[in-house]
């Protein structure tokens, strides 16, 4: 075993690697930091909303909150070992190269574990951190140490618990695999929604953790049997019987690279849209849903997006007989919200997304506005059909008048729109920006057509994404009655229309002056 | 006495449900022996290269490199295949440098040998001014560059070189041209495969011509035109005799 620990290692070491040339080193605006910051940011607004107990109550909030956080890294290390896993062992495109060495599979098992230690060691303290607020001040610190251990412990056992469920499921049901990355994407996002909703609307961690506390016998029960036992069974395998995880991995890896074969002899069928009039337009709206209706990703998003508009479903029936600021609240809100967690990157990455063949539209010499109005008509259609959906579902559990519906469906449709406008005119400021800027130094330079803000990918797609919400927050905010912070109804409209209207004008102006075809 | 085939290919063999890609496939290549193996796009020349170096497993048949199955002893025999793919296999958010260094450990170098071998490798393919740059941000002739450099690391005795010369400019491609003749007289046996006839042409002690999976001619260039019924022909009017059945009817129209 020693020669495939030192190899583990030695994979480990080149995944560390390429992680700090990607965020540090050869990053001009030190995207990791972008990053850390925000996990610390997030980190901040959970310890915020988890008040400390009082001191006689350190010892329930000790058990609550290792309850907490043992689900919540359980559940994260199962995922991370079999989606992250299945990247990185049977699609990713460094594994046939792994297959061209002498070097034995194992070791690639091992070496993506070894490899995801300091991500995890980093995120449980920062959660750690949040959760230890929960305890009285004599206790917390030595409660940071207990949730810290006792979260990466957890989260490790269950990392393996996912990589058995990845070898076993590859090796048996190639064909299948990627549906358990549908399905674990699909669960996360509705518990990071559900989570969002919790929190704004007055929740907090401290109520979570004594929930867990009251039913840590199910929680220990179910972490033990879906993560505790599958992990020490394959660490224990790995120790005694290591050539059978290598078997399944290697037999498993097989069948999916034989499955890749075959499927890209797979014929297709040529769709294109029948619109008369601009071609332009039609070629647009043609790639772009084409793009999608073919996409596994979008399908899987779909998904996502069926996920929310069940939480639209329960918001509705639960606002049943509510004023419209109310409905706005929530029927609106969550609807818009189960859409910008799906396809909100739509909007913001309608540039980027093309990735090369964006420069198709310049070699063709597409005039600029063209293109702008086309790609502004390929997301704000679906988008508005896809909210308008969702807030039929809430208004039909809500029993909602016609009228009333159609007033909320205006309202939240309005916001959509705010939030299309101000996305799209961040992602058109930037879509002058190459998808594959080299950031080496020495590299040539991007083309210069703005700041050297836009020369940067994280701070673009920190831009992008941050338009985009308050795009959308604001009218909603609006058209809710301000809750939150209070303002006349003029100012509040002047502000929640005129921000993503400047954002758009704007955003299309620098990309008029900027965008040569 | 006979010389023990670098490279043994039996009955060879590769089938996706109906389809058969590879059809009872047999070959062998000497050490020291530049063998071009040609074919149509789709012809199998690329499932058999992947079979050939532990890629895909075969329906049936077998691969030995130096007496040494692929598929029963894989440690053993890619300890002595250095394989160049038609898409360079690269990771691109390590520094070429780095990347060298990380295929030496896969291999088993030590590190002292490892990074001598790099910067000898880097230093042969004129990398060595590059060679702490993101290979992400290469153009692909310096990728192609890397992944020949990455198939020397561990001084194979076979390679297998799939259109190695794509992407290279005239200089780089003639040097590449010239290294393979190097290394075949250093006793290496090269399987090339490339649509360039005249590269096939130039390189090859023998050539192979493989059709709808099966190989349908083996011989020298000369050999090739007896076989198509043209002697004295060149390469390229050899290989299209012999695939004559694949020209498409719409072309025959034109």
């Amino acid at each position: 075993m020693n020669g495939v620990f030192t190899l583990s290692l030695a994979i480990a070491r080149s995944g560390w690697q390429a992680s700090w040339n990607r965020m540090f080193r050869f990053s001009r605006m030190k995207a990791g930091l972008i990053w850390l910051g925000l996990q610390g940011a997030l980190a901040f607004v959970v310890a915020r909303r988890a008040p400390a107990l009082a001191p006689d109550a350190g010892d329930a909030g000790l058990v609550g909150a290792l309850a907490l956080i043992a689900a919540q890294t359980g559940w994260f290390g199962i995922m991370g070992g079999f989606s992250r896993g299945q990247v990185q062992l049977y699609q990713g495109l460094l594994v046939p190269l792994f297959q061209l060495t002498p070097a034995r599979p194992l070791a690639f098992l091992l070496g993506r574990v070894i490899e995801s230690l300091p991500t995890r060691l980093w995120t449980t303290l920062l959660w750690a951190w949040a959760y230890s607020s929960i305890m009285p001040p004599p206790g917390r610190w030595p409660g940071l140490a207990v949730l810290w251990l006792v979260g990466v412990g957890v989260g490790l056992v269950a990392h393996l618990a996912g990589l058995l469920l990845l070898t076993v499921w590859g090796r048996f049901q190639p064909r299948t695999m990627r549906h358990g990355n549908t399905i674990f994407g699909v669960l996360t996002m509705a518990m990071v929604t559900a989570a969002i909703i919790y929190l704004s609307s007055g929740g907090t961690a401290t109520e979570v953790a004594l929930a867990m506390r009251q039913a840590r016998r199910a929680v220990l029960t179910t972490l033990a049997a879906v993560a505790g036992l599958p992990g020490l069974l394959l660490a224990a395998t790995l120790l005694v019987r290591p050539q059978w995880v290598e078997e399944h991995y290697r037999q498993g890896l097989y069948r999916v690279l034989e499955l890749n074969e075959q499927d890209s002899d797979r014929p297709g069928r040529s769709l294109w849209l029948p619109l008369r009039g601009d071609g332009v337009l039609r070629a647009v709206l043609s790639r772009e849903w084409l793009h999608l209706a073919r996409s596994r990703m979008a399908r899987t998003q779909l998904l996502i997006f069926i996920a929310g508009t069940v939480g639209v479903f329960f918001a509705g029936r639960a606002a049943a007989g509510a004023p419209m600021a109310g409905l706005v609240g929530s029927i609106g809100a969550l609807s818009l919200l189960a859409w910008f967690n799906a396809f909100g990157h739509w909007v913001s990455k309608v540039f980027r997304q093309e990735r090369v063949t964006i420069a198709l539209y310049r070699l063709a010499a597409v005039p600029t506005p063209r293109l702008i109005v086309a790609k502004l008509v390929s997301v704000a259609v679906p988008s508005g059909f896809l909210v308008a959906v969702a807030v039929a579902v809430g208004s039909l559990a809500a029993h909602l008048p016609l009228a009333d519906a159609a007033g909320l469906l205006l309202w939240t449709e309005m916001a959509l729109l705010g939030g299309v406008m101000g996305g799209f005119g961040v992602a058109a400021a930037f879509a002058n920006q190459e998808p594959e800027d080299p950031e080496a130094p020495g590299a040539p330079p991007v083309e210069q057509g703005g700041s050297a803000l836009v020369q940067s990918n994280a701070w673009s797609a920190l831009a992008r994404t941050v338009g985009l919400a308050v795009s959308c927050a604001l009218p909603l905010w609006a058209a809710a009655g301000t809750p939150w912070l209070a303002a006349p109804a003029p100012v509040a409209w002047a502000l929640a229309l005129g921000l993503p209207l400047a954002l758009l004008v704007s955003g299309v102006g620098v990309m008029l002056r900027t965008w040569r075809t | 006495m006979a010389t023990k085939p670098a490279i043994l290919l039996e009955d060879l063999t590769k089938t996706y449900g109906d389809f058969t890609a590879v059809q009872g496939l047999n070959l062998s290549v000497r050490p020291g022996e530049i063998f071009g193996f040609l074919g149509a796009n789709g012809a199998g020349k690329t499932t058999t290269m992947k079979m050939m170096v532990g890629l895909l497993p075969p329906t049936s048949g077998r691969v030995c490199i130096l007496g040494r199955d692929v598929w029963r002893e894989p440690a053993a025999a890619k300890r002595a295949i250095g394989y160049v793919p038609d898409t360079p296999i690269l990771h691109e958010l390590l520094t070429a440098r780095e990347f060298l260094w990380f295929m030496a450990d896969l291999y088993g170098l030590s590190r002292s040998e490892g990074k001598a071998r790099t910067e000898e490798l880097l230093s042969l393919m004129g990398l060595t001014a590059q060679a702490d740059r993101l290979i992400r941000d290469f153009s692909l002739g310096m990728k192609r560059k890397m992944a020949i450099a990455t198939a020397l690391l561990h001084r194979p005795r076979v390679l297998l070189l799939d259109e190695v010369t794509n992407g290279l400019d005239a200089r780089a491609a003639r040097e590449v041209k010239d290294l393979v003749k190097a290394w075949a007289r250093e006793g290496v046996a090269v399987v090339l495969t490339t649509h360039i006839l005249s590269i096939a042409e130039e390189l090859s002690d023998r050539i192979g011509l493989i059709h709808r999976g099966k190989l349908i001619a083996n011989g020298t260039a000369a050999e090739l035109a007896e076989q198509a019924g043209i002697p004295g022909a060149g390469l390229e009017e050899s290989f299209l005799a012999l695939t004559g059945d694949e020209l498409p009817q719409e072309a025959e129209t034109v």
